[in-house]
């Protein structure tokens, strides 16, 4: 899966239309729909950083409500997307927070992959 | 014209002896229902832990998505998001994002309360009436959960 960085995801919050929320210190963005629907988001600020497959799925699916071809198009097009979408993306494989956090706490299971360790999404 | 099965107050009255209506509503747990143009403009006044009572046991169903290097905190129900590059990070910030999230809805109701997103204002109202510890004892999961809300429940 390609995915953007932070700092593409932020311009396609503006081609698409989103509209900062002043009202809080965090970057959360707003899009109202036609429909009167009101979607919210919010973008890190760390710019060049590319984002992980999952968190962008969950970003797709949970939030803007969009597939990621549809995305990529919004960037490609200059224009922003349509919804509802017509292939929205679904949402990310996850775990329950109780299961992802009694793995950490009683199998010792983290995200150290790199120190061979196995992660709770892989044990579960 | 029907009984009201709990007290209510003309506005004229109540703001007139606001102090005594707060005594009660306070220090007697009696919630009230204010009333203006007949009837027809009501609010309710009730003591926010009270409030918190009544709303229940609400909790928020969180998911876990991990990468090679992160982790994702998903409220698909709320459709807010959490990201660390531990769970302990994420859920620190899932839960800054609720905040966030509630003071936005309760800053302009009337906005969200049209929309779909109507559906998320008892758990958002419970999230905002309850301490930090509760507020995280909220999320379905967290360790340590039951005993947070048990506390709570000793403190009211």
């Amino acid at each position: 899966m390609r995915t953007p960085s932070w700092d593409e995801l932020r311009e396609f919050l503006r081609v698409d239309g989103w509209t900062a929320d002043r009202s809080t210190a965090h970057d959360s963005f707003e899009k109202a729909l036609p429909d009167g629907e009101i979607l919210r988001t919010h973008a890190s600020r760390s710019g060049l950083k590319t984002i992980s497959p999952g968190r962008f799925k969950a970003i797709l699916s949970d939030q803007l409500h969009l597939g990621e071809a549809e995305f990529w198009e919004v960037l490609r097009s200059r224009t922003p997307a349509r919804r509802p979408s017509r292939a929205p993306e679904p949402a990310p494989a996850s775990l329950p927070l109780r299961i992802a956090a009694a793995l950490e706490r009683e199998l010792g299971l983290d995200r150290t992959r790199s120190q061979g360790s196995m992660s709770p999404e892989h044990a579960a | 014209m029907r009984e009201p099965l709990v007290p209510t107050i003309d506005f004229s009255p109540a703001k007139s002896h606001l102090s005594d209506v707060m005594t009660q509503v306070f220090h007697g747990r009696q919630p009230q229902l204010v009333s203006r143009h007949r009837g027809k403009e009501q609010m309710l006044l009730v003591r926010p832990d009270d409030l918190a009572m009544m709303l229940g046991d609400l909790r928020i169903d969180v998911q876990a998505t991990y990468d090679s290097d992160d982790v994702t905190l998903r409220a698909p129900d709320l459709g807010v998001l959490g990201f660390g590059e531990t769970l302990d990070e994420a859920m620190d910030d899932l839960l800054d994002e609720l905040r966030v999230y509630a003071a936005s809805f309760f800053r302009e109701p009337a906005r969200f309360m049209s929309t779909s997103r109507a559906s998320h204002a008892a758990t958002l109202l419970r999230f905002a009436l309850a301490s930090e510890d509760g507020q995280r004892a909220m999320l379905c999961g967290v360790p340590g959960a039951a005993e947070a809300r048990r506390g709570e429940a000793a403190r009211r």
